[in-house]
Formats: structure tokens, C-alpha cells, sequence
């Protein structure tokens, strides 16, 4: 059976609700489990943070209104509870941001969460190194190949600081890639 | 639609080819570790806890939406007023219980002094010696006989007894 788009699951919600939300998932759920998986690391964090994104689709597609596209829609509830994950994470254990990054690093080095090769794990790092924001647009850009417009809408950034986000952040990962 | 072409052309690949050659050398493959089955599994657990979720969620949506700020003002508001408007309505049950209490108070006092004009025997000679040590009172003559009950003998009596002249009435 071919994937059904984006419009025809949302008109299949009028009719038989539990099986368009099953195509929504099963279409979606790698793409929002990658995408959450790079920003809080842990594969036990992002599984949780995976399951409330979709709980949280599940109680609000019947106010999704087509003005963006559905998966941008997606991406920002999971970018967004990401980020709350995140701070939950640091105030939950009163340990400042870059306690948090530091964390999450030695987890790279942990073989059960990682399994690239040296120069990907020096280059996860890296990525760790930036501010949480630039991180996230490095990581939908390069990953992705996301197009700005969409992160655009995901992010609610112009995309003239999307670009320049990504290109700073560009120059940071290959400076500290130099460097170590 | 010039620009949004430029917009689209400008891949992660060029920029990173133009201005980090160490990271256009990496494998973009992210590295990451995930359990055996994952994906096949995270399908039917998502759509086992959106069915627990719905079931509980209209609950807590009740009993959360009243734990909102914009309601809990509204509750303390309203409670305010039971409280002022309690208030009010005990000190308007408490003057009116007071204006009878009054009124009754007063009403039972004049029976009192009633009771003791008319209980009490008033010797007339101490009320006649009071009144003659008290210069400063001049009696009034009061008429407290009532004309009906009297016969015209009684009259010509009194007024024999007092030296006065009968003629000076009239009848």
C-alpha cells in the first residue's frame, strides 16, 4: 500500500480517527524520533519524549488548522517538548546548562548510545557545544536537509537568522574539529 | 521568487563544502544506538498511550481546568463576595434583632413604671411635703375629677365646706 499524504490522513480523521492516527504514526515516527533523539541524546529520554509528542498530536488534530503543513506542525510539538524535556531535566536536578551538555557528551562515549566511529562521535561533540537553539537548526539543516522556510515555521525564526545561525554554527563544529 | 530560489539552492552540502571541509568529510549517518525492533514496536505502545491517555485525560481536564489561574481569581473572587456578602447579611439580622430588643426593652420599661404608678401604694403627704420643700415647682392646679361622676349635691357641698359662692358656676 502506498503512503497516504498529508491531506488524506487528516481527511481520514473525519471518518475512522484510530486509523489515521496509525498512518500518522507509523509515517512520521522515525523522522520525530531522530529528530528528538539528537537534541536530548538519552534513546530512554526520546522515547519518552517521543510517545507524549504523539499523545499531544492525538488530543490536538482536531484543532490543526491547514494553515502550515502538517509535518512542520509535527516538528514543533517535538521540537518544543524537546526543549521542555530539557528544562525539566536542569531544574529538576538544579544543575546549571552546561552541566546538562556535559552529561549529555559522556553519554556519546557510552557504547549502549553510540556506535559511530571516533570522528562521529567528535563531531556529536561538537554539535553539544552550541547553544541549544543553534544545535537545533545545525541539526535540521545538516541531518535533515530541511529548507529554511519550513524551519521557519517550525522555529518561528526569519529565515535570514536560520541562515546565519547555520552558518556560525558550521564554522564552530569545524574549529573545534580542527582543535581536537 | 528569485530569492526563494536562492533560499532553496542554499543546501547544508554547499556551505559546508565551501567553508568546513573537515566536517564535508564525515559521514552524515548520526551514529546512534537503537534497540532491536524499536521502531516496529513504538507504533502500537503510541497508540496504546494516546487510548489510556483519552481515557484519563477528560478527567484531569476537568479537575485541572479549575486549578487554572484565570479560575482560581474567579473562585477566590466569588468566595470573596459569599463571605462579604455573609457578612452583610448577619449585621442586617443582628440591627434588626437589636431595633426589637428596643422596642421591647422600652415597651416592658413603660409597663414597669406603669406597674409602679399603679402597684405601688405613693403615701399622699410625702408627695405634699415633697412638693411644698421644693419651692421651685409651682403646682398646677390639675382637674382629675371626673365631672360625670359627680352629682350636683356634692358640689354645693364642697363648695359650702370652702366658702365659696355657688353662684360663681354655671351649670
Amino acid at each position: 500500500m502506498s503512503e497516504l499524504s498529508d491531506k488524506e490522513i487528516l481527511d481520514l480523521f473525519n471518518s475512522n480517527p484510530n486509523y489515521a492516527f496509525n498512518l500518522l504514526v507509523n509515517k512520521f515516527q522515525k523522522q520525530i524520533y531522530w529528530h528528538v533523539r539528537r537534541i536530548v541524546i538519552d534513546h530512554d529520554d526520546a522515547n519518552d519524549v517521543v510517545q507524549n509528542t504523539f499523545i499531544k498530536i492525538w488530543r490536538n488534530i482536531s484543532d490543526f488548522r491547514n494553515e502550515s503543513k502538517l509535518y512542520t506542525w509535527i516538528y514543533r510539538i517535538a521540537t518544543n517538548e524537546s526543549i521542555t524535556f530539557l528544562k525539566q531535566k536542569r531544574s529538576l536536578f538544579f544543575i546549571p546548562l552546561i552541566n546538562v551538555e556535559k552529561e549529555l557528551s559522556n553519554k556519546i562515549d557510552d557504547t549502549h548510545f553510540f556506535s559511530g566511529d571516533e570522528i562521529q562521535k567528535k563531531l556529536q561533540k561538537a554539535i553539544l557545544c552550541l547553544p541549544q537553539k543553534q544545535r537545533i537548526v545545525f541539526n535540521m539543516k545538516y541531518y535533515d536537509n530541511m529548507k529554511y522556510e519550513d524551519m521557519e515555521e517550525i522555529l518561528g525564526t526569519s529565515i535570514g537568522a536560520l541562515k546565519a545561525s547555520y552558518h556560525i554554527a558550521v564554522k564552530k563544529i569545524e574549529k573545534y574539529l580542527t582543535e581536537h | 521568487m528569485m530569492k526563494e530560489n536562492n533560499i532553496n539552492s542554499d543546501t547544508s552540502n554547499e556551505i559546508i563544502d565551501n567553508t568546513a571541509p573537515l566536517l564535508s568529510n564525515i559521514n552524515k549517518n548520526n551514529g546512534f544506538v537503537v534497540p532491536d525492533r524499536y521502531f516496529e514496536q513504538l507504533s502500537s505502545k503510541i497508540q496504546q498511550q494516546c487510548v489510556n491517555s483519552s481515557k484519563e485525560s477528560w478527567i484531569k481536564s476537568i479537575l485541572f481546568s479549575f486549578a487554572k489561574p484565570k479560575y482560581i481569581l474567579r473562585y477566590s473572587f466569588t468566595l470573596v463576595l459569599l463571605v462579604l456578602g455573609a457578612y452583610f447579611l448577619l449585621q442586617i439580622n443582628n440591627s434588626s434583632t437589636n431595633t426589637k430588643g428596643i422596642s421591647s426593652y422600652s415597651f416592658n420599661e413603660q409597663d414597669t413604671i406603669s406597674d409602679l404608678i399603679v402597684n405601688e401604694e405613693i403615701d399622699e403627704t410625702e408627695l405634699t411635703d415633697a412638693l411644698a420643700n421644693n419651692s421651685e415647682i409651682e403646682l398646677q392646679p390639675i382637674n382629675t375629677i371626673d365631672n360625670s361622676q359627680l352629682n350636683s349635691n356634692d358640689i354645693i357641698n364642697y363648695l359650702i365646706e370652702d366658702s365659696e359662692d355657688n353662684n360663681d358656676y354655671i351649670y
